[in-house]
């Protein structure tokens, strides 16, 4: 058995309304991709958000990398989310003022990552996007953009990745490329993906599947 | 990356809006700083021309009139008063000093005053070349004229009728220049000073023939206070524009202007009173332009409040994007606060530069206003702090939008 990367017991998202949604437990090892699969509505992104601490644990609890998220303090939730997980969703969402360079180093700010700066570019080339580092992000392709975002992921050295529909809005090569990209990342950081995703293009790419 | 800098490309980004909001500050601050600035220089140039001086006297007519011809030079005398009158006056127990003044004549815009040394003395001014004037036709400039006219020691120039450039010449009578007297920032600076029967004999050409026996020389009488030697027929129909008077004890001020406004021709004139009185008249257009001042610089505070909201709303999922990569709330509200303050210290600071620069193009064009552009008043610190407060409150509640952004259902949106 791996270690245990992430795990969560009894856990319970109430919504505004009565609606709740239960999770059950669940225990993630490390390196153990994970799909979170499930139509819409079954509550994949709330899952997520928790699990990414996006949203706030009121019942149950969600341990990651052996700390209690239910148990942190916001500011302490935010630093433990910029300093350990990488984030990607099906929009990109660059900060539309800055450069492609410029938004990894916003996510170096926030995290307040040890990453050299000059290491950000190294970063940019391994996902084969070079030569668009100081474009305005208004001037890159959607496709770019993505790629843009998985590198802002990657910024800070995650320990978990989590990704929300990071393919959905992509064409059967661009996913292809997305997952291969996604996996091989991860392997180099020692990194863990968690998706949610209903793109059953990505499925067979990974054997651990959490079905909501 | 930092917060600052983050701040800033944000601006950066949205050229038209941050643009409009500087530039609305810019102007307004400019507004209020310019009439701070010009009420405050034009106080201390009052002051400076007015001091030592407590009352002035000439002919019947507005004593404002009177303030502003023979202390500023400004504005046209109201007429003359016979020299014997002057005299009577000038022995009042209540006196210290009275300098008479013989205005109307000019010389290329600049005005020549017939007096005595005692005129320039009461400015403290300070010859830098040459000498005092000893005979007639003589005569010592300020260092103004000498600069904008470069008159120099021995030059000769023939005197012009009336107060502006296009008066007829005196033919005959030539001045020549014996001193030039240091800058003192005052009007001085801008007068041509002769001797009073320099003015005299200057007139009395023009005047209707006149006899020999008037060049003959008459006994001369000293006229103590007015510090003027004088023939017999000189006192009985010499004129001067005006006195100044400087008071002996507090008393004067009680007792002076009663006694010389009823005589029939005398005019007394206080210059505290009369400027206090200017500054009343002249007050409502300052109140009405500070107001209008005020209202651009709240307005440019509307629109920083209504340009950030308005980016709050395309800016929502790239602060959502920002706290999921660790960004705390409070980092969220001092990037938005961030940007108004760049924009109020920036408006700010370019306001009170242009209203500096605004104020060097007035003293260039407006007469008798000796203005400093790097005169920096200590007000100009509190408009600036205004305006940074302007930015800072007009940020405020975008702010507090921002940084309660819900991540998760912005992001959740896709």
């Amino acid at each position: 058995m791996t270690e245990t990367i992430i795990q969560y017991q009894n856990l319970v998202y109430q919504y505004t309304n009565s609606n709740k949604l239960a999770f059950g437990d669940v225990k993630i090892g490390k390196g153990e991709h994970t799909l979170l699969l499930g139509s819409s509505g079954k509550g994949k992104t709330t899952l997520l958000h928790l699990l990414a601490g996006l949203l706030p644990v009121k019942h149950g609890e969600v341990l990651a990398l052996g700390q209690n998220m239910s148990e942190m303090t916001h500011r302490a939730l935010d630093r433990f989310r910029g300093e350990n997980f990488g984030l990607i969703f099906q929009q990109a969402h660059l900060i539309k003022s800055l450069s492609v360079l410029e938004n990894l180093e916003v996510a170096r700010f926030f995290g307040n990552s040890k990453r050299a700066k000059n290491e950000l570019k190294q970063l940019l080339s391994d996902l084969g996007i070079a030569e668009i580092a100081s474009k305005r992000v208004t001037e890159i392709s959607q496709g770019q953009a993505q790629r843009v975002s998985i590198a802002r992921a990657l910024v800070n050295r995650p320990k978990i990745i989590f990704c929300d529909e990071p393919t959905a809005s992509l064409d059967d090569h661009s996913c292809g490329l997305v997952v291969n990209l996604l996996k091989s990342q991860a392997e180099t950081y020692g990194a863990t993906l968690i998706i949610a995703t209903h793109d059953h293009r990505i499925k067979s790419e990974f054997p651990k599947q959490i079905e909501l | 990356m930092n917060l600052p800098l983050l701040s800033l490309k944000s601006l950066i980004s949205k050229p038209l809006t941050s643009i409009l909001s500087w530039l609305l500050l810019t102007f307004g601050v400019c507004i209020v700083a310019l009439i701070l600035l010009v009420s405050d220089q034009l106080k201390s140039e009052i002051n400076k021309n007015a001091a030592g001086i407590n009352m002035v006297v000439g002919a019947k007519g507005s004593p404002l009139q009177i303030i502003l011809s023979s202390i500023f030079h400004i504005d046209f005398p109201t007429g003359n008063i016979s020299l014997k009158q002057a005299d009577q006056l000038s022995k009042n127990r209540f006196i210290t000093s009275a300098v008479p003044l013989s205005l109307g004549d000019s010389y290329r815009g600049y005005r020549i005053v017939g007096t005595t040394i005692a005129y320039p003395q009461l400015y403290q001014a300070q010859l830098s070349q040459g000498d005092w004037f000893e005979e007639d036709l003589e005569a010592i400039i300020g260092a103004e004229v000498a600069n904008n006219l470069s008159l120099k020691i021995g030059e000769e120039f023939a005197s012009q009728h009336g107060l502006d450039e296009a008066g007829d010449d005196h033919g005959h009578h030539d001045f020549h220049v014996v001193g030039i007297m240091a800058p003192t920032n005052t009007v001085m600076d801008r007068l041509i000073i002769v001797s009073t029967r320099s003015v005299w004999l200057v007139h009395e050409h023009e005047e209707e023939q006149h006899a020999e026996e008037h060049h003959v020389e008459d006994s001369t009488f000293y006229l103590k206070r007015l510090k003027l030697e004088v023939t017999k027929e000189e006192l009985e129909n010499g004129a001067i524009t005006s006195l100044l008077l400087t008071y002996k004890s507090p008393m004067a001020a009680v007792m002076l202007p009663r006694t010389i406004n009823a005589m029939p021709d005398l005019q007394a004139a206080s210059p505290a009173f009369e400027t206090a009185r200017l500054f009343n008249i002249i007050g409502t257009g300052v109140q009405v332009l500070n107001i209008l001042g005020m209202v651009v610089v709240i307005i440019s505070g509307i629109s920083i409040f209504i340009a950030l909201l308005n980016s709050l709303k395309e800016r929502k999922y790239e602060i959502a994007i920002m706290r999921s990569l660790g960004a705390s709330q409070s980092a969220i509200f001092i990037h938005v606060i961030l940007e108004g303050f760049f924009l109020s210290v920036l408006g700010g600071i370019t306001g009170l530069l242009v209203a500096h620069i605004g104020i060097g193009i007035l003293g260039d064009t407006i007469d008798g206003l000796n203005t400093e552009v790097f005169f920096f008043l200590y007000e100009e610190v509190y408009i600036l702090l205004g305006a940074i407060g302007l930015g800072f409150t007009a940020s405020i509640l975008p702010a507090i939008f921002a940084l309660k952004t819900d991540i998760s259902t912005t992001l959740s949106k896709g």
